[in-house]
C-alpha cells in the first residue's frame, strides 16, 4: 500500500518519540538498519543517560529511504506550557532556538558519511519546519 | 484577625487546587535492590546493587499533549559479580525503571482492575520492604516487551572496547563450563543507593563520563550496532562519578 509523503513523514516524526530513552512505548529498537516501512535507521543521537544529548532531552534518528533519501526525525521540546513561551514563541518570532541547529548538525554529519543528501527533517513542532529551512 | 487568616488559608487552598489542575501529576519514587546469584564450579557467587527510580507524572490542563505522561529517572550503578578472579559479570542499568513492573507483576496479570498507571503505583506502594521477587529472564507481562536487563562482561576489564554481551541463559559461553545464572531477584528497600563498586572495578569509567565518551571512545551520533559504540558509561553508573 502506498501512503503519501506527508503521512509517511508524520509517522516518522512520531517514531522518534517511541525509541530509545524516555520512549512512549517500550520494545522498539533503534539499532542501525531497523526498518519502519521502507525506511531504515542509519544513525541515532547518543542516548546514554550521562550524555549532553539526554541531559538536554534531545533524541534524533536518521533514516534512509529509497524514495525520500535521508530523513531526520527528532524530539526534545517536551517542556510543558513552558515550551510555548520558552521555545516555540522565540523560535517562531526570532528563529534563534538551538534545537534546529542541533538537528542540522546531525543532518550534516549524516549526509557527510552517507550516499544520500539529507532531504527531510521532521518534527511535530515549528522547530522541525525551521530546521528544514536551515538544511544545506 | 481570625477572618483574615481564614481568607488567606482559603486562598492558599484554592491556589493549590488550581495549580494541581493546571500542572497536576504525582511523583512516585522508590529504591530497589537487584541481586544476582551465579553458580560456578567453585561455589555460588553473588552481587547486588540498590538503585533509585523516580517517576514524575506530567498531567494537567497546561501540560501540552505531547509532554504528558510519565518521565522516569534512575540513579545508581550496575550490579557487579566477580564470577572468577578478574572475570566480572555486569548487570546494566538499562530498563531499571521497568524492573519493578515485571518482578512484582504489577498491573493486569495480578489484578484485572489495575490497568492504569495510578493503580500500578498503588500496588507498588503496598509491596513489603526487602521481600525479593524473581525478575523474569524473559518478558513476563504483555505490556512490557523487554524488562530484563542487559548482561555484559569484558575480555579485558581494563579496556572498555572489549565489552561483550552475555546470554543470561548461557553464562558458560562467556565464563566457561559449570557457570550458570541461578537467580535474579528484585526487592523494594529502604537501603541507600549503592556507590563506588563499579568505579572501583572499572577504573576508566569516570574518565569516559567526564569526556562524554561511549565505551568505544567515540562521541556524537551512533552509526553502527557495535556494542562498545552503543553503550555509554551511564549504562554502568548514573550519579556522582569520582
Amino acid at each position: 500500500m502506498t501512503i503519501s509523503k506527508d503521512l509517511f513523514l508524520s509517522i516518522l516524526s512520531m517514531d522518534a518519540y517511541n525509541r530509545s530513552y524516555g520512549q512512549g512505548i517500550t520494545g522498539l529498537s533503534d539499532a542501525t538498519n531497523t526498518g519502519i516501512g521502507t525506511a531504515r535507521i542509519r544513525a541515532t543521537s547518543d542516548s546514554d543517560p550521562t550524555s549532553p544529548e539526554v541531559a538536554a532531552g534531545f533524541y534524533a534518528v536518521a533514516y534512509d529511504d529509497p524514495t525520500y533519501g535521508t530523513i531526520i526525525s527528532y524530539r526534545g521540546t517536551d517542556g510543558g506550557i513552558a515550551e510555548l513561551a520558552g521555545v516555540d514563541a522565540p523560535l517562531t518570532l526570532f528563529g534563534s532556538y538551538q534545537q534546529p541547529v542541533v538537528g542540522c548538525v546531525l543532518a550534516r554529519t549524516t549526509s557527510r558519511r552517507g550516499t544520500f543528501p539529507v532531504r527531510e527533517i521532521t518534527h511535530p513542532t515549528p522547530g522541525g519546519a525551521l530546521a528544514g529551512l536551515a538544511l544545506p | 484577625m481570625k477572618r483574615t487568616l481564614f481568607t488567606l488559608l482559603a486562598l492558599g487552598l484554592v491556589g493549590f487546587l488550581i495549580f494541581r489542575a493546571l500542572f497536576g501529576g504525582q511523583t512516585v519514587s522508590w529504591h530497589q535492590r537487584l541481586t544476582v546469584t551465579v553458580e560456578t564450579p567453585s561455589g555460588e557467587v553473588s552481587g547486588s546493587a540498590v538503585t533509585a527510580v523516580t517517576n514524575v507524572q506530567l498531567e494537567g490542563l497546561l501540560e501540552l499533549p505531547d509532554s504528558r505522561g510519565v518521565k522516569n529517572q534512575v540513579t545508581g550503578e550496575a550490579v557487579v559479580v566477580e564470577v572468577a578472579p578478574g572475570r566480572y559479570l555486569f548487570v546494566l542499568l538499562d530498563g531499571a525503571e521497568y524492573w519493578a513492573y515485571a518482578a512484582f507483576r504489577l498491573g493486569r496479570e495480578t489484578d484485572p482492575d489495575a490497568l492504569s498507571y495510578e493503580a500500578m503505583m498503588a500496588q507498588l506502594k503496598r509491596r513489603p520492604w526487602d521481600v525479593p521477587a524473581p525478575l523474569p529472564l524473559r518478558p513476563a507481562a504483555a505490556y512490557m516487551s523487554n524488562p530484563f536487563p542487559t548482561l555484559v562482561t569484558f575480555d579485558d576489564v581494563t579496556d572498555p572496547k572489549t565489552v561483550r554481551r552475555v546470554d543470561p541463559e548461557d553464562l558458560a559461553a562467556s565464563f566457561g563450563p559449570g557457570v550458570r545464572l541461578k537467580a535474579v531477584t528484585l526487592a523494594v528497600t529502604k537501603e541507600a543507593v549503592t556507590k563506588g563498586r563499579v568505579a572501583e572495578v572499572l577504573g576508566w569509567l569516570c574518565n569516559l563520563t567526564k569526556n562524554y565518551r561511549r565505551l568505544s571512545g567515540k562521541t556524537g551520533a551512533v552509526f553502527d550496532n557495535q556494542l562498545s559504540n552503543n553503550l555509554g558509561p551511564g549504562a554502568f553508573l548514573v550519579g556522582e562519578c569520582k
